[in-house]
Parts: C-alpha cells; sequence; structure tokens
C-alpha cells in the first residue's frame, strides 16, 4: 500500500465577492482531489488565479475549505512568502527563533539546529544585526535556511526560489533534493519557473481555474502547459503557417493586440488589433475586405470583426502594411477567444487562416456601473437602456 | 513512528483542538512575549525606566485632578497608596485591552501568509503587560513604605492579577477577531477605556460611586470586574469591607474570558478570508 502523506478530496473554496452592494461568489477551487505519496515533490503549476495559492492556503490551514476534506500525515510547515513573521527590529538570531517557533518548532528543536541554519544561510557575520539592515537577498537566505532546516514532514513551498542569487537559488534547489532523497520528507512547491520545476518534482499538477486540468510525470505537464501559455498570446506571427486558402494575392503576417495596459486586454478598456499584411506583387491594393470571425473556445461564434459591414470602405492601401481595428471601449467579456481570419481583395478571397490568433481577456467595468463578471464567460457586451418609460414606437 | 494526523474540513478547527495545539507548543507564546518586549524597548533612550515614568505621570494626573480639585476624600488610607494601588491594575488591564484588541490587525500579513495558533497572540499580551506590572507595583510597595501604609496585604496581587488579565484578555479576543473586520472597533477602545476610567473606582472610593446610584441597583456596579477587583484588593490590602457581591466580577470575569475563547476560535476559520 502506497503511503500517503497529503490526501485531498473534493476541495473547494468558493469567495464572496461583495462588488457595490451585489453578492457574486467566485470558485476559486473547484472539487480538487489529489494523492501525494510521502517522499516525493510534487509540483503545482498554472496561470495566475488558477488557484495554486488558495490550494497551499488551505493545507497550510490559513484559509478553511468550502467543502472537501484534506487530510494531513504529519507535521506540515510552509514557507509561503519570505520573511513573513519576521521583525524587522529583531537580529537574525531572535528571528530565526520567531520564525521557527511560528513554524511550529520548539525552542530546543531550533536550538538543536542553529548552527546549520546560520551556516547554511551563509551570513554568519551579521546574525546578531536586526535584520532591518539586511538586503533582500540576505533576508531571503535567513527565511529559507529556518524552514530548510527545521523538519517538518511535509513542506510547502511557493515561489520563495524566484528572488535571491543564482548561487543561493542552487544551493537551495540541492538541499530541497537532498531532504528529499535523505529524510524521506514530502514538499510541495509551486513555481513559475519550469526548469527548476522538472528538476525537482517527481510529479506535476496543473491547475486551471480552479480544477486540475492535467496531472502527471514533470516533464510532460510543464511542456504541455508552455505550449498552451504560448497559445494565448497577444500577438501571433502568421507568416510561416502554411494551412491557409486563398489566392494569396496578399496575405496576413502577424496580428498583435495594442492596448494601454501593455498587453493585457481588460474588458471596457481602450484596445486596437494591428494586422499586418504583405504582398509580394502589387504596391497597392484596392477594396480590401477584412473578415474576423471571433469564437468562444474553438467551435462557437461570438462576433465578426468587418470592416465593410461595420461601414469603413478601404479602398486603396499600400501593397504590405499594416490595417487596425480600434476600440474605445473592447466590448469582449472575461473570457478566451480564437480567431479566425479572411482577407479580400477586390471582392476575391485572398487568405484565410482558420484559428490564427487565441487571445485572453481580462475582467473589466465594461459599464462603468462598478459591475465586473468574475465568472470565466467569454461573450459580448452590448449598449442598453434601462428606465420605465415607455418607447415613443 | 506516530505521526500527528491533521484534517482540514470546511469546519475548521474544534475548540479542544484549538487549545491543544496553544499548549502543545508553548515556546511560541514565550516567543511572541520576548518579540513584543525586545520591540517595544528598542531604539529607545529611556527603556525600561518608562515602565516607571508611565504610572507615575498617571498617579501625579488622578492625584491633582481627583485630589486636589475635585478633593475626593479616601478616609485613613493617604490619597497617594488608594489611587496607586488601583492604577497598578487600571494600568494593566488598558494595557492588555488596547494590545490584545490590536494584536491580530497588526499582523495581518502574517496571518494571510502563516498558519500557528493565533490565540497567542491575544494571550500574549497578558504576559507582555506583566513589565510594567511589575514595575508599578514596585513603586506601590516602595510608596507604602514610605507612608506607612500596610504591605503585606500586596502579596495577594497575583490573584487579582490573574482576574484582572482574564477580563482584559477575554475583551482583547473578542475584539481583535471582530476588528479584522470592522475595523471601527479600534477607533472606539481608547474612548471606551477612558469612559470606563471614570466608571471604575480606581482614582476614587467606591463609596463615591454607590452614593450616585439607588441602594437596590448598587449591585451592578459588581458587573464591571475592575470594581470588584479593587475592593477585593484594597480590602485585603488595606482592610475594610469587602462585599459579598464581588463574586459577581469573578463570575463575570470568567465568563468574558471563556466567551473569549469561544468567540475567538469560532472566527478563527474566516480570518485570512476577512483581511
Amino acid at each position: 500500500m502506497k503511503d500517503i502523506a497529503v490526501h485531498i478530496e473534493k476541495l473547494s473554496k468558493q469567495y464572496e465577492i461583495k462588488t457595490q452592494g451585489r453578492h457574486q461568489t467566485f470558485k476559486a477551487l473547484d472539487s480538487v482531489s489529489l494523492k501525494v505519496e510521502r517522499g516525493k515533490i510534487l509540483g503545482i503549476i498554472g496561470s495566475n488565479g488558477a488557484g495554486k495559492s488558495t490550494l497551499l492556503k488551505i493545507l497550510s490551514r490559513i484559509t478553511y475549505p468550502t467543502s472537501g476534506r484534506v487530510s494531513i500525515e504529519g507535521r506540515l510547515a510552509s514557507l509561503l512568502e519570505v520573511g513573513t513573521g519576521f521583525h524587522s527590529e529583531l537580529s537574525g538570531r531572535e528571528n530565526i527563533f520567531l520564525n521557527g517557533s511560528i513554524l511550529g518548532m520548539s525552542r530546543q528543536e531550533i536550538r538543536a539546529k542553529f548552527d546549520d541554519i546560520v551556516e547554511f544561510s551563509g551570513i554568519e557575520k551579521f546574525i546578531d544585526t536586526p535584520v532591518k539592515h539586511y538586503s533582500s537577498g540576505m533576508y531571503v537566505r535567513l527565511a529559507f535556511s529556518v524552514a530548510a532546516n527545521l523538519t517538518p514532514e511535509i513542506l510547502i513551498i511557493d515561489e520563495v526560489l524566484a528572488v535571491g542569487d543564482a548561487q543561493f537559488q542552487e544551493k537551495c534547489l540541492r538541499k530541497m533534493d537532498e531532504a528529499k532523497s535523505a529524510e524521506g520528507r514530502t514538499i510541495l512547491f509551486v513555481s513559475h519557473n519550469m526548469t527548476a520545476i522538472n528538476h525537482l518534482c517527481d510529479e506535476v499538477v496543473w491547475l486551471q481555474e480552479g480544477k486540475i486540468k492535467q496531472i502527471g510525470e514533470a516533464r510532460e505537464i510543464t511542456r504541455n502547459y508552455l505550449r498552451d501559455m504560448q497559445q494565448i498570446s497577444q500577438e501571433v506571427e502568421l507568416r510561416e503557417r502554411k494551412d491557409r486558402k486563398g489566392t494569396g494575392e496578399a496575405i496576413l503576417t502577424r496580428l498583435e493586440w495594442l492596448s494601454p495596459q501593455k498587453g493585457t486586454l481588460i474588458s471596457g478598456q481602450p484596445a486596437t488589433l494591428k494586422i499586418d499584411y504583405y504582398s509580394a506583387h502589387l504596391d497597392t491594393l484596392g477594396n480590401i475586405r477584412c473578415v474576423f470571425n471571433v469564437f468562444k473556445g474553438e467551435q462557437e461564434f461570438v462576433v465578426s470583426l468587418n470592416n465593410d459591414m461595420s461601414g469603413h470602405a478601404l479602398h486603396q492601401v499600400p501593397g504590405t502594411g499594416s490595417l487596425y481595428c480600434h476600440f474605445e471601449h473592447l466590448p469582449f467579456m472575461h473570457g478566451e477567444y480564437t480567431v479566425t481570419c479572411n482577407l479580400f481583395v477586390n471582392g476575391l478571397r485572398s487568405d484565410r487562416v482558420e484559428q490564427a490568433f487565441r487571445f485572453k481577456v481580462a475582467k473589466g467595468d465594461y459599464y462603468h456601473s462598478g459591475y465586473q463578471s468574475t465568472e470565466n464567460r467569454p461573450g459580448i457586451y452590448i449598449e442598453q437602456q434601462w428606465d420605465a418609460t415607455p418607447p415613443a414606437y | 513512528m506516530s505521526r500527528n494526523r491533521t484534517v482540514i474540513t470546511p469546519q475548521g478547527n474544534s475548540v479542544s483542538k484549538a487549545l491543544r495545539e496553544l499548549f502543545q507548543n508553548p515556546d511560541l507564546l514565550w516567543t511572541f512575549t520576548y518579540r513584543d518586549i525586545r520591540v517595544r524597548y528598542a531604539q529607545t533612550y529611556l527603556g525600561l525606566a518608562w515602565s516607571l515614568i508611565q504610572p507615575l505621570f498617571g498617579l501625579a494626573a488622578v492625584f491633582v485632578l481627583f485630589f486636589k480639585i475635585a478633593g475626593v476624600q479616601t478616609g485613613e488610607i493617604p490619597y497617594l497608596s488608594f489611587a496607586l494601588s488601583g492604577l497598578i491594575f487600571w494600568n494593566y488591564f488598558s494595557y492588555v485591552v488596547t494590545q490584545s484588541s490590536a494584536s491580530l490587525v497588526n499582523v495581518q500579513t502574517m496571518i494571510k501568509k502563516i498558519y500557528f495558533p493565533r490565540l497567542a497572540l491575544p494571550i500574549g499580551k497578558s504576559f507582555v503587560g506583566l513589565i510594567d506590572f511589575g514595575v508599578a507595583l514596585l513603586l506601590l510597595f516602595i510608596v507604602n513604605l514610605v507612608l506607612g501604609q500596610p504591605l503585606a496585604g500586596l502579596l495577594f496581587f497575583p490573584l487579582i492579577l490573574l482576574l484582572t488579565a482574564l477580563t482584559a484578555v477575554g475583551i482583547g479576543m473578542i475584539i481583535s477577531s471582530v476588528s479584522l473586520r470592522y475595523r471601527d472597533l479600534q477607533q472606539i477602545i481608547p474612548f471606551a477605556l477612558q469612559l470606563l476610567f471614570f466608571i471604575t473606582p480606581v482614582a476614587y472610593p467606591q463609596a463615591l460611586l454607590s452614593s450616585v446610584i439607588p441602594d437596590e441597583w448598587s449591585w451592578l456596579v459588581y458587573f464591571n470586574p475592575i470594581t470588584g477587583f479593587l475592593e477585593l484588593f484594597r480590602g485585603l490590602l488595606y482592610g475594610g469591607e469587602i462585599s459579598p457581591l464581588v463574586w459577581i466580577s469573578v463570575v463575570s470575569a470568567v465568563i468574558i474570558f471563556v466567551a473569549g475563547v469561544l468567540f475567538f476560535i469560532r472566527t478563527d476559520k474566516k480570518m485570512a478570508d476577512h483581511i
């Protein structure tokens, strides 16, 4: 029988969000089930808001689930953010005791490990200096050293390795490796650093929108994750796509979303779709028609962006150049979209690329009403007026 | 190999589990206390002397206001001995209520990031206050020695101190967890304590308070536990009548404390979500 250190059963966490008196619920975790064997290192990956932090918070008992159950065999300590539970007025030595106690160790245990901690951190000289005089690097070293040297059977690590110099990072990774093999310690490790994840983890779970998207061998999952991340972007090169249709008189070479928020698309905020095209033979193009059909998922039609239909005829444009589709208030709702592009020149289809582009829109206050849909629900905001007056017709 | 197993469910911690965790690691209480004491005196020139300056100023203030200006009479007990015997407990009470009430709000980041038995925060403040109390008690000893007042009754201080601590921590536990959601409470505490100071016989004898309340209602004053405790302490120290109604104060203190612990543990699981 496998020795299970952490057993998560149908764990859900729902947050009530109150915006202008309206209650909305938001599922940060949605029925997640997972088993972690003793002595294994489990990597947790996912984009921001995928539920990684919520999961760790529940495991470390900072917050409680809305439903579901976790059973943890053995003492668990979490290193969620460096320096939490440090006091700047106290010396490094005092902070080791303070931090250790908060992490659940007795003074005796800390004393036994004290020399190891100090040596590992490499800041022996400053151990009696108040930590407010430490550099941020020293801070990180000390904090990590405390958690790494104290010996919980299960350790939770969230992104701490993102800070600190490369050499110390390497040292931490080695220490984690040692801990795993020698002491049989179970580690749950959240990181955006795929190299570290691949290097350390036996198994990786990929969370997306509060659910487990994939779970399995580290390399495979990180590869899938990275591929997925690249597909959703604010720009895409189309030049290399071979699967296109049309006469090829002029072709679409690149699409990019421009926004004042530097790459983030937010509902209701200004945004511009920049369309680069290229013609090998023509200096000018007459009667251009762009038809960009936007889908939710891959099949479901949402809306068409069409310069002709919207009354913006483009009679004469350079043979190679850029077109812009401007939105004063981006009407896309929070969610992911794919675009299939068509370019017509003089009424003939010149180029067509299916699923040319995937983009993501973040939630925003489209109507300036204070209302923000928290749900990921692709769709379109439309103008609407409400009152109690009957219309004139 | 015995391992401790933790089960996390939506119900959160049970009362017994929360208490067990607190006592399993008593070092945490000690560490918090040590931290607060160190931080309090860090980068101060006068350091520990502040613990003496504060009761001295307090004593001087009530001496002028209540004795010189208002002409409060304390019978055979010199006013200074009388007032100081009340002030030492009042100052401790006021310090612990203020500090423990703010104990969660002040470490919000920590609550959001790390789990630890949170009860240690408000309870720890009752230990921090002991330094000031010790210095003030010493001051009372000296004043009584100089003025030729009784000293033996001072030995009863642990009893009164314990009762005062229970009351203060009980109040602190309730206010600290509620004020994570409603910060307004933090604003009210100074006013509330000031008001309470004037309706508690700290700087004037209880007879003065009772004289404005109809006789049949006089037992009401004992619902303010500090009233009863001061009567008890002064009775033990200087002699004089101790009303059996002091029991009301003792029972109130215990109820406040138990209610505080239960309330605190009940709200514990939602703390991080409310920040």
